[in-house]
């Protein structure tokens, strides 16, 4: 145990670039002394070698160069593919340890297995996406988890450039800070929209049926062309039901619900920390395992209440 | 903290005076400095046809194919290869990468050899003319 907080007191400052996580732990390494210049440009130089390889396994032995475009992105495939390596360390001293051996051959195999591990348990996700997604006829849902999230699984090009993804992810998640690329942020995506299916299974199917249409109705749109978040809208009901002292999984809401609202907020001395109570209780009622995920977005959602209620426009926030 | 282009060149230079043993033989030899300069016009070649290169396996690949051609002494052996090298990158652009390099180089010696008597303006502006317009007629 003595020895585990001494090793963890090594790297305490250090936070890795979630872009280029390999490049920043050798930054930080060489910033504290920890290796020399000419220990990174030998790094630098197996990184090269390991490029070079790729690119005539990439032209089939055919050319030993490619066109700009292409050799960047499988620069950027390597790298990506070392930053697998390191990433898949739970312990930042085992992964400054690692490094410290130089063996970059290694940490690229090894980060090619990673990513091959991480696919086959995607391949899982996404067939738990499939069977368990909700029966909303909504485009850019269905056609996300069929044919944008198919298309990823079908092209997905692990060994050459597992940072590019093809596909099309058009449907929005209640929170995404986009900052993954490549398989992180798919597995992020596919991921997080099962929690929120999760989340919205909580509530009765024809209700959620009703409650889009609804909601499309006020926007002037059919249902199938939403490029709206369901677990947002539910949700939005929810905290209403919730300060109307409702049963939380009602979604139904009467103009002067709306009217008995903007009263309740006027009235109370601060009304964000009264959204945000109901906010937290509705989810705390549905699904407490998602509150740290809902928590994130909640940020977002607050702007869209404070212009709403600011504005009087509290039935465009809620749907009637 | 990290120049692709810098590594590249490390690489390659290492890669390059390798080859010395090899076509001394032949009586040819580069300098660290010749070897610098065809890596520059190698580079300058890429950047012009859009290309990216790690390495040096091109220019060993025309050095190893070249160094037995009689039109080629130690005296025009850096500009030749200098010449021999940007010919290929702008072949392998034309050609809509048809060709492998290996066949490309291959055909180059053939001509360079032959038809071409050693002279590089045939052999870019003629002879591999026309295989350039037969490629760009069937593709």
């Amino acid at each position: 145990m003595i020895h585990t907080l001494a090793k963890h007191s090594l790297y305490t400052d250090f936070i890795p670039d979630i872009e280029k996580w390999t490049f920043s732990m050798l930054e930080y390494s060489l910033k504290n002394g920890m290796i020399t210049p000419k220990q990174v440009e030998l790094i630098q130089l197996d990184i090269m070698k390991i490029m070079s390889e790729n690119v005539l396994k990439y032209t089939q032995g055919k050319s030993a160069s490619v066109k700009t475009d292409v050799g960047i992105d499988l620069y950027n495939g390597v790298v990506y593919t070392l930053d697998a390596y390191f990433r898949s360390f739970n312990d930042m001293n085992d992964a400054f340890e690692k490094l410290m051996t130089f063996e970059v051959s290694r940490f690229y195999q090894t980060g090619q297995n990673c990513i091959k591990a991480k696919m086959a348990h995607l391949e899982l996700s996404y067939k738990y996406l499939k069977s368990m997604h909700l029966a909303l006829a909504i485009d850019a849902y269905i056609d996300t988890i069929y044919n944008g999230l198919e298309l990823f699984f079908k092209n997905y090009d692990y060994e050459f450039m597992p940072n590019l993804t093809s596909g099309m992810i058009d449907y929005p998640l209640f929170y995404d800070p986009m900052k993954e690329i490549g398989i992180w942020y798919v597995e992020y995506y596919i991921k997080t929209l099962n929690l929120e299916n999760d989340f919205c299974h909580n509530y009765d199917e024809n209700d959620i049926l009703s409650i889009v249409a609804l909601y499309a109705r006020n926007y002037d749109m059919a249902p199938e062309n939403l490029i709206n978040n369901v677990s947002e809208i539910l949700l939005k009901q929810s905290i209403a039901s919730t300060l109307l002292e409702r049963a939380v999984r009602n979604l139904f809401l009467k103009p002067s619900d709306i009217k008995l609202l903007h009263e309740k907020f006027k009235a109370h001395p601060d009304p964000e920390a009264l959204f945000a109570d109901a906010f937290y209780e509705a989810i705390d009622t549905l699904m407490p395992s998602a509150k740290s995920y809902f928590r994130r977005g909640f940020p977002s959602l607050l702007t869209q209440f404070k212009l709403a209620f600011a504005s009087e426009n509290l039935a465009h926030f809620f749907t009637l | 903290m990290f120049s692709l282009e810098l590594l590249s060149q490390k690489l390659a230079l290492d890669e390059i005076l390798e080859l010395n043993d090899l076509s001394g033989l032949f009586g040819l030899k580069l300098t660290p400095q010749d070897a610098l300069a065809l890596i520059e016009s190698r580079n300058q070649a890429l950047i012009s046809h859009g290309r990216i290169e790690i390495g040096s396996a091109t220019i060993g690949k025309i050095i190893e194919a070249f160094l037995d051609s009689p039109y080629i002494q130690q005296a025009n052996y850096v500009a030749t290869l200098d010449e021999l090298i940007e010919t290929f990158y702008y072949m392998k652009n034309e050609m809509f990468e048809v060709i492998s390099d290996d066949d490309l180089i291959e055909l180059m010696v053939k001509y360079f050899n032959g038809k071409s008597g050693g002279s590089i303006e045939l052999l870019r502006d003629r002879d591999l003319e026309k295989v350039l317009r037969y490629i760009h007629k069937k593709f």
